[in-house]
Formats: C-alpha cells, sequence, structure tokens
C-alpha cells in the first residue's frame, strides 16, 4: 500500500495533501462509530522528502510523545498532557516526511487487551462495531482497519499489537526488543514493552520499521541493527524453512469453552498450516507442559503489573497532568491517581505491588521470572531447530463488547511468549469466521526479523487477504 | 494454603501507592489477586524453575556501552520544563509544605 | 553493666562528574533552580536513564580504594517511595549488585591503626532540593540526578572517634583519587549513623537507632556522644524497651537526637531490578585500567615519606592530612627542594599560615616555585634565615615576588669580609670591658657581642661569618 501510494504521489497522480486532507475527514467521520482518535491533528506537518513515507498519512498510538500535541496515553491523569520534545521513533518518523494526522486510543497505558478502557471511551471494530478491537493498540488498529491510514505505530508488551491486529483483520508486526528505540514512550513494562507497527501488509511493516528502527542513545536497551535491511529481505523465498506449532494449543481438546468460534479458529488455522506445507515450508508439532503454558498469563501478569506500577509511579500531577485537591501533597497526589486510573489499572498496581513486597517476591516476582526464563531457554532451544513459531493469533475472533466484564479475567495469553524473550513476532490476517477477521502469529529468534518477516511475507501472498481493509471508511 | 486477602488488606496496599479505592474495586482485587496467588501454587509445582535465575531482562545486551561523560545538555527551557505543571512559582514547582 | 557502643556508618556523597548519573544535564552547583534540568530528570513520560561511564569509573574506583569485591556485570535497582524529591518516584540504586562489597580498610586513631570492614559501596542518583517557606515548598531539580555513592560500613566501630577518623579518611581518598570535592560545606556529604549499645561481653548487637542525614563530621561525633548518653542512661534506668529501633534526626540547635518516624514498621522499598538499563559487563582489563590510575593514598604516601625521606611520622601524618598539602609536599620535591626543609616549612610556617588566615594551600602566592626562591637565598648565604622567614610572610602578605621584596626592603646578607670586619673592629673598640672578661674567662661575653653584631646591622651580618671574625679578634 504504503509503495503504490508513493509512487501515485511522486508521479503527480495523486496530491498528498489530498491524501492527507481525506485521512483526517474519514478519521473526523469515523469517531462517532469507531471512536479510534484521541487528537486528530488537522493542521499536520511535513516535510518533504524522497522517503517512500514522504506526504503519506500515519496515526500515532497515544502513548508515543508528540511534541506540542497532547499525549494522554488514554489516561486521565495525563488528559493535559502535552509534552515539548518527540519520541525517537515520532522523531524518525518525521524525518521522512511522514504526516502524523493523529492520535489514537488505546487501553489506558496500554493495560487492558480489550480496546474498552480508553479515558475517551471503547474503541470499536470496523468490521462490526459491536465486536472489540483487542488491545491496547486499539485505536491504531481502528484506524488502519478502517483504511483511515495506511499504516499506525503501536506498541506491544504482552500482545497489544497482535492481538487487535487480528481481530481487525490487518498486519500487527512487533520487532525484537530495542530494535526500536523506546524513548519518549511512555513506560508500562519495561522489560516487554517493544514499539511497532499495524499496517495491511507486511511490505509496509518492513517500510515503516526500516524507518524508525536504530540504535538510540537516548534507549540503553536499544541496539545497532545497521546490518538489517527488513524491506530488501522480501524475498518469497521459504525453501527449507521450518516452523512450529505448539499441540496443546492447537488442540480443540484444551480448550475449556469448546464454542462453534474457537473450533472454526482452530480449523482455519489448519488450513493455514496446510497452505504454509503447499509453500514449501516445514511445519511440526511440538508439546509443551500443560502446567508451563498454563503459566503464562499469570507470569505475564505478575511481570508486567509489578513493572508497571514502579513505572507509573511518576503519575502524580505534581509537575504534570491536572493537580489533584487536598491540603498536603500526599493528598494531591492521592486525589490525582484516584481519580485519574480506571478501575483495571488500580488493580495492576495493587497487584504488582503485592508482588513486589519484600516477603512476597520469591512466591510470586521471582517465581513468575523463572518460569518466564524457563519459557525463554525453551524457546530459545527450540529456535536452533527452527525459523520459528507459528500459533493461532487468537483461538477466537472478536468477541462482543458487551459480552466483556470489566474485570474480565484473561487466562490465554500465549503471545506474551514473545514478549518474555524479546522476540520478532508478527500477525497477519488469515481469514474469517463468522465474518470477522481472524489472524496468524509467527514468532521467532531474537534480531531475526529480516527472516520472519520475510516468512510473513510469502505466507500473505499465499494466503491473499493482503492490503485488507473494511470499505466502511473509504 | 492460600493466604486470604482481606478488604483491609488490599485497600492498605493500595494507600501506600496513594491511590484510593471503591468497594467494587476492592473485591475486584481480591478476585484477581486469589487467580494470582493460585496460579503462583501451580507455577510452583514446576520443578525446572527451580534452577533457575529470575529473568529481568529479555535478553543480554553485554555490548551496550555506557555514556561517556564528556557530551552534555544545558538545562532545558524553563518554559518547556514547567508548562504543564498546575502550580509553579518562579523557576520552581510549589506544593504545600512538605514536613519531613 | 559495662556497655560497649556499635556504630555502623552510612556516607553519602556526590561524584564530580561533568554531566548527572542518567542524564545529560550537567551536574554542577547552580544557584538559578532547574537550570541544570532536563526532561529525564523531571520523570516525563517516556524518559529513560542513560547511565554515565563516568560516575560508574569513580565508584569502581573507591570501591577498588576500600578493597572491594566488583561485580562482573553492572545492574541497578529500583528503590520505590513516594516522595516529591524523587520525581520518578523510585530511585535508581543498586542493591541485587553494589558496585563492590566486603572492602576492608584500616584507618589510624591515635597512632594506633584500627580496620574498617565496608558491607556495601552503591552507586545511586542524588535528589532534589525542596525549599520550604511558611506554607507551601518549593522544588529544585537541579540535584536531581546528581551522582551518589554511598558506602555503607559493617557495624564494626566502636567509638565515635573512630567513626570520625573513618570519615575523615574516607574524604581523603575521594579527594586523593578526584572521585569528588567531598566538601561538607557544600553539602556534598551527608551522613546516616546507626548506634547501638550492648553488653561488653555480648555477642548480641542491641537495638539499632538510626541517625538521618548528619551533615558535618563534628556533627557526627556529637550525635554519637549524645545517643550513647541517652542510650545508656535508659538502660540504666531499666527503660531498656523504650529504645526501639527508629530513625532520628541530629538537631543542631539543641545538641540532641530528634525521633523522625513515629512508626516502628520500616518502610518496603521494593526494591527490583531496572530493565531499563541492560546487564553491562565491567571488564576486568577496565578495572585494571582504573586500578592504575589510583594515586597513592594517604596512608601509603605516609609509609614513603618515613621510609624515604626519613620524616617524622608526625610530620609525614600532617603532610598527608589534606591532599592539597601533601601535593604540595610532593611539588617542593620535584624542583629539588630538601624532603626535610620542605616539611619543616611546611607544617611549621604554612599550615600555622593558613590555619590562622583560613585560605587554601592552593590559594596562597607562596607557590612551592617561590618557596624555593627564598631557599636559594638562604642557602647561597644572601639572607638569614630570619630574613627568610620575614620574607616568607612578607610574600603572603604583600603576594609580590621574593626579588622585588629583598630590594623594596633591603633584605639582605651583611657577607662581606672588609664590611663585617669594619662593623666588628668599631664594636670591639666600644667595648673594651667587656674584652677585658671574655679573656679573664667569661666566655658568655661572646654571645653579648654576636647580639650586638646583628642588633646594629639590623640582623643582616651573616652569622658564621660574624662568629669566625669575632673569634680571630677577640
Amino acid at each position: 500500500m504504503i509503495r503504490k501510494l508513493h509512487n501515485k504521489i511522486k508521479n503527480n497522480e495523486i496530491i498528498s495533501d489530498d491524501l492527507v486532507k481525506e485521512a483526517i475527514t474519514n478519521a473526523e467521520k469515523s469517531q462517532k462509530e469507531l471512536n479510534a482518535f484521541v487528537t486528530i491533528i488537522k493542521d499536520a506537518k511535513r516535510i518533504k522528502s524522497d522517503n517512500l513515507l514522504s506526504g503519506i498519512p500515519v496515526a500515532i498510538k497515544d502513548n508515543f510523545s508528540t511534541k506540542d500535541i497532547l499525549s494522554t496515553g488514554s489516561s486521565n491523569t495525563l488528559k493535559d498532557y502535552i509534552p515539548y520534545f518527540d519520541a525517537t521513533a515520532i522523531k524518525k518518523l518525521q524525518e521522512s516526511g511522514a504526516v502524523i494526522i493523529g492520535k489514537t486510543a488505546m487501553d489506558e497505558l496500554g493495560m487492558g487487551g480489550t480496546g474498552l478502557i480508553a479515558a475517551t471511551g471503547p474503541v470499536k471494530n470496523p468490521w462490526n462495531i459491536n465486536k472489540i478491537t483487542g488491545g491496547s493498540s486499539s485505536g491504531s488498529a481502528a484506524a488502519v482497519a478502517a483504511g483511515i491510514v495506511p499504516y499506525a505505530l503501536g506498541t506491544d508488551t504482552g500482545d497489544s499489537i497482535r492481538i487487535p491486529a487480528a481481530h481487525c483483520g490487518i498486519v500487527g508486526y512487533k520487532p525484537t526488543y530495542g530494535l526500536v528505540s523506546r524513548f519518549g514512550v511512555f513506560a508500562f513494562a519495561s522489560s516487554l514493552d517493544t514499539v511497532g507497527v499495524l499496517s495491511t501488509s507486511v511490505e509496509d511493516a518492513a517500510i515503516v520499521i526500516d524507518q524508525i528502527k536504530g540504535k538510540d542513545e537516548y534507549d540503553m536497551t536499544s541496539w545497532n541493527s545497521e546490518n538489517i535491511n527488513l524491506l530488501n529481505s522480501l524475498d518469497g523465498n521459504v525453501k527449507n524453512k521450518k516452523l512450529f506449532y505448539i499441540k496443546e494449543i492447537c488442540d480443540i481438546n484444551n480448550y475449556e469453552e469448546k464454542n462453534d468460534e474457537v473450533i472454526k479458529t482452530l480449523k482455519e488455522f489448519n488450513k493455514t498450516i496446510k497452505k504454509c506445507k503447499e509453500l514449501g515450508i516445514e511445519i511440526e508439532e511440538e508439546s509443551f507442559d500443560q502446567k508451563l503454558l498454563d503459566s503464562i498469563y499469570p507470569t505475564y501478569l505478575t511481570i508486567a503489573s509489578a513493572e508497571a506500577t514502579s513505572n507509573m509511579s511518576n503519575l502524580t500531577g505534581i509537575i504534570f497532568g491536572p493537580r489533584g485537591k487536598g491540603n498536603t501533597i500526599d493528598e494531591m497526589m492521592k486525589d490525582h491517581r484516584t481519580k485519574g486510573f480506571s478501575s483495571l489499572i488500580k488493580r495492576r498496581f495493587v497487584i504488582g505491588s503485592y508482588v513486589l513486597q519484600k516477603e512476597n517476591q520469591e512466591k510470586y516476582l521471582f517465581a513468575s521470572a523463572k518460569v518466564r526464563h524457563l519459557i525463554v531457554n525453551k524457546m530459545n532451544e527450540l529456535f536452533i531447530k527452527y525459523d520459528g513459531l507459528i500459533l493461532p493469533a487468537s483461538s477466537e475472533p472478536a468477541p462482543n463488547i458487551n459480552g466483556i466484564r470489566s474485570s474480565h479475567l484473561r487466562t490465554e495469553q500465549y503471545l506474551a511468549i514473545a514478549n518474555f524473550g524479546g522476540y520478532p513476532s508478527i500477525t497477519i490476517p488469515s481469514g474469517f469466521v463468522n465474518d470477522m477477521p481472524i489472524g496468524v502469529n509467527i514468532t521467532g529468534k531474537i534480531k531475526d526479523d529480516a527472516n520472519i518477516l520475510n516468512i510473513a511475507y510469502t505466507i500473505e501472498e499465499k494466503l491473499g487477504y493482503k492490503n485488507q481493509t473494511t470499505k466502511g471508511w473509504k | 494454603m492460600n493466604h486470604k486477602f482481606t478488604n483491609e488488606e488490599v485497600t492498605n496496599l493500595a494507600d501506600k501507592l496513594l491511590i484510593g479505592i471503591s468497594e467494587e474495586e476492592v473485591k475486584d482485587i481480591v478476585e484477581e489477586l486469589t487467580f494470582v496467588a493460585n496460579s503462583m501454587n501451580v507455577i510452583s509445582e514446576i520443578k525446572e524453575i527451580n534452577d533457575l535465575k529470575p529473568l529481568t531482562h529479555p535478553f543480554d545486551l553485554y555490548e551496550t556501552s555506557l555514556r561517556e561523560d564528556d557530551e552534555y545538555e544545558e538545562g532545558h527551557d524553563i518554559e518547556d520544563l514547567l508548562s504543564n505543571a498546575d502550580f509553579t512559582q518562579g523557576r520552581e514547582i510549589e506544593v504545600p509544605k512538605v514536613v519531613g | 553493666m559495662a556497655l560497649k557502643v556499635v556504630i555502623g556508618l552510612e556516607m553519602h556523597c556526590e561524584l564530580n562528574t561533568k554531566t548527572k548519573v542518567f542524564s545529560k544535564s550537567l551536574n554542577n552547583y547552580n544557584d538559578i533552580p532547574n537550570s541544570s534540568v532536563t526532561a529525564i530528570d523531571l520523570a516525563f513520560p517516556g524518559t529513560l536513564p542513560i547511565v554515565n561511564k563516568e560516575a560508574v569509573k569513580k565508584a569502581i574506583k573507591m570501591a577498588l580504594c576500600l578493597n572491594c569485591e566488583i561485580p562482573k556485570v553492572l545492574i541497578f535497582d529500583r528503590k520505590n517511595y513516594y516522595y516529591p524529591d524523587v520525581p520518578k518516584n523510585y530511585q535508581i540504586t543498586q542493591n541485587t549488585k553494589p558496585i563492590g562489597i566486603n572492602g576492608k580498610i584500616d584507618v589510624e586513631v591515635n597512632n594506633e591503626l584500627v580496620p574498617i570492614t565496608i558491607h556495601d559501596i552503591h552507586l545511586e542518583e542524588d535528589t532534589a532540593s525542596l525549599d520550604h517557606y511558611f506554607d507551601y515548598s518549593l522544588i529544585d531539580y537541579n540535584r536531581s540526578g546528581v551522582p551518589l555513592l554511598e558506602i555503607v560500613t559493617d557495624p564494626c566501630i566502636y567509638c565515635p572517634e573512630a567513626a570520625v577518623a573513618f570519615l575523615e579518611h574516607l574524604r581523603n581518598i575521594y579527594k586523593y583519587t578526584d572521585c569528588s570535592e567531598a566538601d561538607t560545606k557544600k553539602g556534598q556529604i551527608r551522613c546516616d549513623v546507626n548506634v547501638s549499645l550492648k553488653e561488653e561481653n555480648s555477642t548480641e548487637l542491641g537495638t539499632k537507632v538510626e541517625v538521618k542525614n548528619v551533615n558535618s563530621f563534628s556533627n557526627v561525633y556529637a550525635a554519637i556522644l549524645y545517643e550513647i548518653k541517652r542510650q545508656t542512661e535508659l538502660i540504666e534506668a531499666g527503660k531498656n524497651n523504650e529504645i526501639i529501633q527508629e530513625t532520628r534526626r541530629w538537631d543542631e540547635e539543641s545538641g540532641t537526637t530528634i525521633r523522625m518516624r513515629e512508626k516502628v514498621e520500616s518502610i518496603d522499598y521494593k526494591y527490583y531490578v531496572d530493565a531499563n538499563i541492560p546487564k553491562i559487563k565491567i571488564e576486568k582489563e577496565w578495572i585494571e585500567e582504573i586500578k592504575s590510575e589510583i594515586p597513592l593514598l594517604p596512608l601509603e604516601r605516609k609509609a614513603k615519606y618515613i621510609k624515604d625521606y626519613n620524616l617524622s611520622s608526625y610530620d609525614s601524618g600532617v603532610l598527608v592530612k589534606a591532599k592539597e598539602v601533601s601535593d604540595y609536599f610532593e611539588e617542593c620535591l620535584e624542583l629539588g627542594i630538601n624532603p626535610k626543609e620542605a616539611s619543616n616549612w611546611i607544617t611549621s610556617q604554612i599550615l600555622g599560615y593558613i590555619n590562622k588566615h583560613d585560605v587554601e594551600i592552593d590559594d596562597i602566592f607562596l607557590t612551592p616555585k617561590r618557596l624555593l626562591n627564598i631557599l636559594n637565598y638562604l642557602n647561597k648565604g644572601t639572607i638569614s634565615s630570619k630574613q627568610a622567614k620575614e620574607l616568607f610572610y612578607l610574600i603572603l602578605d604583600e603576594k609580590e615576588e621574593p626579588e622585588i621584596l629583598i630590594k623594596k626592603y633591603g633584605i639582605e646578607q651583611i657577607d662581606n669580609d672588609e664590611e663585617l670586619l669594619l662593623i666588628i673592629q668599631n664594636i670591639l673598640d666600644n667595648n673594651q670591658n667587656q674584652i677585658e672578661e671574655y679573656k679573664a674567662g667569661k666566655t658568655k661575653v661572646f654571645d653579648y657581642f654576636v647580639g650586638i653584631i646583628m642588633k646594629e646591622t639590623k640582623g643582616k651580618a651573616n652569622p658564621v661569618k660574624a662568629k669566625e671574625i669575632l673569634l680571630s679578634k677577640l
């Protein structure tokens, strides 16, 4: 999509200004039904360049710091926060001439996987507005799936790019941890947070990450990737590539609720596997200890909550954010935090704080971090033999909005494996179940993004859902 | 035996985080904490973790270098630094009197 | 029942790097509030710590000076607590792997070497300063993020003199190694003092009372004395249970310690590894390189002065007490001044002068070079030793070159044989009676004549020559 738009602009078939105007108009028109944006930037600025992204509109998840543009992280604690500096990824995007037309709503500060927990209200799925988008990069996923922008930046801590991508029928790519700088991205869980992209094709995802990746002096966990060029790695050659899937995750017998959607989703996954084999990709089954698989979600919850409660203790309304009421500074901070955070966040904070307590660390946090270690060791071992892990991105398509309780406990979060080990992981659309899109996910070894993207690119070609958007806002 | 989480304990935890919570929220937190506690019991049955250290970083970045001390940044514009603060005085952030 | 005091110290000292420990802001003392502040120092969302190599280097240097074990990897932890002087509401410090552990150093107390064992040394960030007014406080973040090294001893100190000697010794090492200005007047050093009493022969420690934030060594001494008195009185009155584990502060005005925290419950800082800082290998070569840069430390210099220059233990001790003085001495030696002579001038004349006038040895006009000038005149016989002292004070007071002052005040020795002969002959001619007395065996009269010669020449006569001539004439 990006290359096509770029060529059209270059050949004067379309004017960038019109493209941008159209995106802004569509964004505005979509708000009432999708509610994907926190801010729509009508006077979007840009610089001109020869870059593939030049003149093409983009939407940014609201947890990126954008200079002079409201950046709330969809939290009331930051409801009026206007940063005076850009995140590194934003700076690099702007250097390419990309035009930021809006900031997208998200589950508050990245927490929650539904898309329902933004300060600006729930984000709706463009395929069916009674369905959730998944989260936390909900607005970004909705905006791309609705064709408002060809791509959007997101962040992924557990599956926050890859689940909404699956639910919205688009591509969601979480690169290797540190491939893109986290500077200026509101921290959720520092050892898991990754900047990534939502787009309608693997090629577009490659173009965008090529532009924003790189070692950043302001993020010590970023690393030098000069030898990686994702776009040039997409050659469609998957000869001798080997993938595995985890038997227990793909076996209907392991699911408590054997409903129609799960059955169909797993069936679709089998079809996808068959098509992959037709491409010449070797696919094998590997078995995991069910206990270990069941531990992924609580382990994730424990680690992410512990890191989050510490990371977000800077949100007190003293230096930024609305000052709370009270006679003492503690009262002010408490008022700010009590009113500013949603119930879900508070719950995570309390859990995080509980597991961080000295007397609980061993039993909770360290035990979880050891499970994380075990899983990463297992994966690293498998990645000696295989290029990647292939899984259904979700065991079902997007659920109904009104079917979700606010205290909804998710127990399935297999995609977090990629965050545990910092692995590159990409979801691509793989079909439909009951008229809602589903996706397939591929996860590979660290710094092997080029290989994983090329495999995804080749499978995408075969599956035929490239450049897929809903027709609603075009 | 599992620890039974009480409302008081949860409220106290939240209070230390400078967060006020409603009764409804307390209930949800107790429920989720109980889920986590139960899960940890399952985890403790995974014997393989006993020999492992907690993993705090996704992978090692040993080649990372530390920042040289020679390059510095001038202090940022005070207008920028204070532009998001609701209460300031002169070049400083104002808060109610803090007693040690 | 004999009671014994057991003291443990925590000494915080700011390192003299160019920039702060986790940001590129300048580490300087600036009167203008919030002038050395960048986004990281205010914990704006998305900002990340970037570790200063020089701060780590200086921390390692100090750890080596105190004979600590250095870990193989650098790890930082978060200490979580809500207080407005820490904008992140967590302080980055070291808990899992401090930069130095299990150290040991000998300190001289009353001419005896006392071993002090170091529990650990850790690198952390300093906090913002709060200025308190009638009903509000203002926050200045200039100090926020200044590298702070905390040295923690075991409870191994048994008298207040040893505690102060240890602190003075440490301050000296900071200066000798150029790791810090170590100026208590600038608030660069702050101490926490743990004091407990136990029965003389008991192996069990008593209840520990912590006196926090003591800002000078004399106050450390006073606080320890006060705590010994307070706790002894309580024990003797049978009120042992009133000594509780608590935090107190030193009140200079009343000369007492005052309870700070009523709560007996100690704060749980929920220490956890900071994932924003990758584990970085501390290479052996680097440690060796740092080791090679450590200059001779006070006690080593002292031993050298005694052994190589034959100075007394006392004088050597005086010379090494302040690095600047020791450096001055060594500069004198480099210029070729005889060690004994240099030592005498410094310990008696120069230190007397700088103490009386409260100036620094580096600031006086009498540089080692000018001292050499004086000594050259003296040794050539151009001036007498009395004149040398006179010249010494003139240089200090008038800040003029010795040559100019000699001319200005006519400070010159009468060295010429004929001139001296003339003067002496004249004196003898006017004192016939005394000559008779001398000849009659009253040898004391010789000194009488020397006195008159000196008086007549205003002390300018070369005493050796004058005595020779006088003897021959008598």
